[in-house]
């Protein structure tokens, strides 16, 4: 059984290293994906174009127009006349957001306990929005004559865990690692078995001695490898260029990587034992892994903000449960016993995609 | 280049790189025959069809088929043939009908000389059960006589066949050829090639190919005759056997 | 012109005739509208937390009760020990962890500034900032209702600004508003590139009937319109229903001109098919048609400023965003969705993509009739 095992997975990495674009596609991706999100993430925003109209025109006015343009947060790029120009300044995308200092604004700051200013915030995107807001409440605070904080009964003391340095692809890498195993496990066997259904060539492989589910173990062990190596190769890229953290067990995170891998091939083979061409296979694996196990697995958007019947569907999307996991060994150094439950949750539902795809095979074998 | 013959090919050759595929050359075929093209596999025949039907430009010589030079009026050389390809090539997804129409439509055939020559075929090639079924789930026998529909309905005056009877029952080739005969007495012009040698004999005239020439031309029994050969199958391994030797 | 006709017929008969095709090209793609589009809020709220009270005083608890009214964070724990902050973090049961020390309103009464520790798992930095934001917002609030009594029994006057903020366009700054007509982008370039590459490939690939095709008289130019023509309609339809969907699901609507939107689509698909053609001319088997587009596809997303803004992107990168349809018409679909702008607003990018739109094609019509002999 070993030597037909052999050749099958002889001829599988034969189709693989003569298909150069594939493999190249395969390779060139993850580092693609790597690079760009990992320099990209400086995701502080800074130097936010801003325009100041200021309709009051005192000097207490202008010490504050001074105030934000001193600030490494803003850059007052204009200072229009009219409320009105705002509309067009926003369309023409020249500036994120107005402040305006009404007039009677030194009057009220003299006087009054408070001075009110008008921030005029262009919601069209709110990254921006949200940073412009928490930016200027920042400047504002900061600019009164007393420091509030030294009348502050307390003081707030922060403490940021598994990633002092707060850097965006520490985070954001090991989570490539999980959206790329699944690309390249799920659907590249779910096409691989297709691509024989198609050519017939399986039912050559099926007359021969050899059993159906070596012929299946014999296709899918060259890509467990292939993913395997792709993944490592992911790591060490990341270690060099970014220097992102391997602590915790290795040796864990490899062990629960296959169990990973054995959930991507039990979808891959469920899509290949429903899909009858090529082409819906694709389509079929594409939809489902890519897009779920970049969005729905927590790579960049956090599950808990997510309303409750999307929240239930990231269960059964494997991805979510690797994230945890990747995360947890490399980031937090979690041992096995903190991560027992992700383990569970992968084992199932590997196993249960690949008790369906079997059945449907069965059945398609005897139709 | 003005002539009479449906297919008239003078030095035509075609190089791929430093490779000769096809070298210099020259045949006449006849209206109304039926002309075999043999040859060993990767001898250049596929190549010479492709320049024969304006798909492929020659690098050298020149060709007339159905009165066109190949060289400078593809598109009518185009209109007035038909051609079927080794693989069928009929849309597995679309239904014998959809195929006809399809192609029917790519000759620019108005809609009702369609359905006439549509209907004719589907009771000539007892096509007429099937038409509505999906190409695809056809066994072999009837996907033949499904692209041989599609290659003549626009009445073209000569049909190109790549090796139509590839693969098919003894039954179902003998029911093809008898089609192409009664083609050949309406005087279209048939130009076949083919592997297997009992139907060469079924040719007027053949030509052999080997490594991009033209070895013999002649009709089955002046070859036998030529070569003191009982069978086509014998001059052929003769002929190729000798130049391999 | 008649035969273009039949080509475009054919094309969607394929289509039509595959029912899991059609579930793909349709039901899919719509299904995950919806459920990216609820997923991608991208607002971060209910970030699960714990507060530590070990002071368990009138004012901590006042503390407290204030931190659990926030929508923002959800106070799953309150444990009794000190350690518990580790442990619930470790385990990541919790992103936050608020811990009010001993002796906490002793010692604000007597102005010695008890410190307040905020522990957060910064894995998501993202979310650890905005979570930490938040409770230093709540503490900071709370203390300056403390603080103004203080003041008063101290007679110190502060002077504050206060900021007004007024929001334009999107005035809950809901995220998603601004992800789902990007969502709907990535859904119109899935079908119009991939699937014209495929296409194509696969008339060339099985059974060779691009060669059969190529025997009969139409001309280059009507294969590949046929080819493109049935695409990019399906394309338009794809946004037609994905327009209906956004509205009837999130409730959003389109503030600028139909008509435009659609002209200044189809602008975009000239260069999403196009890419589709040239990508079938340097591939041989629908597999490589497929990770080549998807390679390409991943490639203009990342770098068009749907999952990481542009601005911040370093200078070398930054040049390939020039030529990125998708980042036209990304910027297109957002400003025609959210402020309502027209063709006159975005006559620029409509250009750009224009230029690229006819470039890309030019190219690939090239390579495409060279492929075909």
């Amino acid at each position: 059984m070993l030597k037909r095992l052999l050749a099958i997975i002889k001829k599988e990495a034969r189709h693989i290293f003569r298909d150069p674009r594939t493999l190249s596609i395969v390779i060139a991706m993850p580092i693609m994906m790597v690079l760009i999100y990992g320099y990209a993430l400086e995701m502080d925003l800074t130097d936010i174009r801003i325009a100041v109209i200021d309709q009051d025109r005192t000097p207490d006015s202008r010490w504050l127009t001074e105030r934000f343009e001193a600030s490494e947060y803003f850059d007052v790029v204009l200072r229009p006349e009219r409320v009105s120009d705002v509309h067009g300044l926003f369309i023409d995308r020249k500036i994120h957001a107005a402040l305006v200092i009404p007039p009677g604004f030194a009057r009220a700051y003299t006087n009054l306990p408070s001075a009110a200013v008008q921030l005029l915030v262009d919601g069209s995107d709110p990254t921006y929005g949200n940073a412009v807001i928490n930016y200027t409440t920042a400047v504002t605070a900061n600019a009164v004559t007393v420091s509030v904080e030294d009348v502050f009964p307390l003081e707030i003391r922060n403490r940021f865990h598994y990633n002092q340095s707060l850097e965006g692809s520490h985070f954001v890498i090991p989570g490539l690692v999980a959206v790329i195993l699944m690309m390249i496990c799920a659907l590249l066997t779910s096409i691989t078995i297709t691509r024989e259904k198609e050519s017939g060539t399986l039912d050559v492989v099926l007359v021969s001695p050899i059993r159906p589910g070596e012929v299946i173990i014999g296709k899918t062990i060259p890509y467990i490898l292939l993913s395997l190596v792709d993944a490592v190769f992911i790591l060490v890229f990341a270690k060099i260029v970014f220097d992102i953290p391997l602590r915790g067990d290795l040796t864990l995170l490899l062990g629960l990587t296959i169990l990973y891998i054995y959930c991507a091939l039990g979808i891959g083979l469920l899509i290949s034992s429903i899909a009858a061409t090529q082409q819906v296979a694709m389509m079929a694996a594409l939809v489902a892994t890519i897009l779920p196990s970049m969005v729905l697995s927590g790579f960049i958007f956090p599950i808990f903000s997510m309303p409750l019947p999307i929240r239930i569907i990231t269960h059964i999307v494997p991805a979510r449960y690797y994230m945890e996991i990747i995360r947890g060994i490399l980031l937090k150094s979690s041992p096995l016993s903190m991560l027992l439950h992700q383990a569970a949750a992968l084992g199932f539902l590997g196993t249960f995609y690949l008790i369906v795809a079997t059945i449907r095979f069965q059945k398609g074998r005897t139709t | 280049m003005q002539t009479d013959y449906a297919i008239d090919t003078r030095g035509l050759s075609r190089k791929f790189g430093s490779f000769t595929a096809v070298d210099n050359v020259t045949f006449t075929v006849n209206r109304g025959e039926v002309f075999g093209f043999l040859g060993a596999n990767g001898a250049g025949k596929s190549t010479t069809i492709r320049m024969l039907t304006g798909i492929l430009l020659p690098s050298g010589g020149s060709a007339n088929v159905a009165g066109y030079d190949i060289a400078t009026a593809q598109e009518d050389v185009r209109r007035n043939i038909g051609y079927m390809s080794q693989q069928f090539s009929l849309y597995e997804d679309l239904t014998v009908e959809e195929n006809l129409i399809f192609y029917g439509g790519m000759y620019s055939m108005s809609a009702r000389a369609m359905k006439d020559a549509r209907e004719r075929l589907y009771v000539k090639l007892g096509l007429a059960d099937i038409r509505k079924r999906l190409t695809g789930s056809l066994p072999l026998g009837w996907k033949q006589r499904a692209a041989l529909a599609c290659a003549m309905q626009h009445s073209p005056s000569i049909i190109f066949l790549d090796e139509p009877t590839g693969g098919v029952d003894p039954l179902s080739r003998r029911a093809f050829w008898d089609s192409i005969y009664d083609l050949a007495e309406e005087g279209i012009t048939i130009f076949v090639t083919t592997h297997y040698m009992d139907e060469a004999e079924y040719c007027g005239r053949i030509s052999i190919m080997y490594q991009g020439s033209i070895l013999t031309v002649g009709s089955p029994s002046e070859l036998k005759e030529r070569y003191h050969q009982p069978t086509m199958e014998d001059v052929f391994v003769s002929l190729i056997g000798g130049a391999d030797a | 012109m008649r035969r273009l006709s039949f080509l475009i017929r054919k094309e969607f008969i394929q289509v039509f005739r595959s029912r899991p095709m059609l579930g793909i090209i349709f039901g899919m793609p719509l299904i995950q509208l919806i459920i990216i589009g609820f997923a991608i809020s991208g607002d971060v709220e209910h970030v699960p937390s714990a507060v530590i009270d070990l002071d368990n005083s009138v004012k901590s608890r006042a503390l407290v009760e204030k931190l659990s009214n926030s929508r923002y964070i959800d106070i799953l724990y309150r444990p009794r020990g000190s350690r518990a902050a580790e442990n619930l973090l470790g385990r990541g049961e919790v992103i936050l962890a608020v811990t009010i020390p001993s002796g906490f309103e002793r010692d604000m009464a007597r102005g010695e500034h008890p410190a307040i520790f905020i522990e957060a798992d910064a894995q998501n930095t993202n979310v650890a900032l905005t979570g930490v934001g938040y409770v230093t917002r709540i503490i900071r609030s709370w203390a300056v209702g403390q603080s103004k009594h203080f003041s008063q029994q101290n007679d110190i006057r502060i002077h504050t600004i206060n900021t007004d903020i007024a929001t334009w366009y999107n005035p809950s700054l809901k995220s998603i508003y601004f992800m789902v007509p990007a969502v709907m982008v990535i859904l119109v370039t899935v079908i119009t590139m991939l699937l014209t590459a495929l296409a194509i490939v696969r008339e060339r690939g099985e059974n060779n009937s691009l060669e059969q095709l190529m025997v009969t008289p139409i001309s280059r130019l009507e294969l590949i319109l046929g080819k493109t023509i049935p695409f990019g309609i399906l394309g338009m339809v794809e946004l037609t229903l994905a327009i209906i969907l956004i509205r009837v699901v999130y409730g959003i609507t389109i503030a600028g001109n139909l008509p435009e939107f659609y002209l200044m689509s189809g602008v975009f698909m000239i260069s999403s098919i196009g890419i589709g053609i040239f990508i079938s001319t340097v591939t041989t088997t629908q597999q490589q048609a497929l990770f080549t587009t998807w390679f390409v596809l991943v490639f203009c997303l990342l770098m068009c400023g749907f999952f990481l803004p542009l601005d911040n992107m370093p200078r070398t990168l930054y040049q390939f965003t020039y030529i990125n349809p998708l980042r036209y018409y990304m910027t297109i679909v957002r400003e025609v969705f959210i402020k309502g702008a027209g063709i006159s607003d975005l006559w620029v990018q409509t250009l750009a993509l224009l230029a690229i739109g006819c470039s890309v094609l030019g190219v690939a019509v090239a390579r495409f009739r060279k492929n075909i002999g």
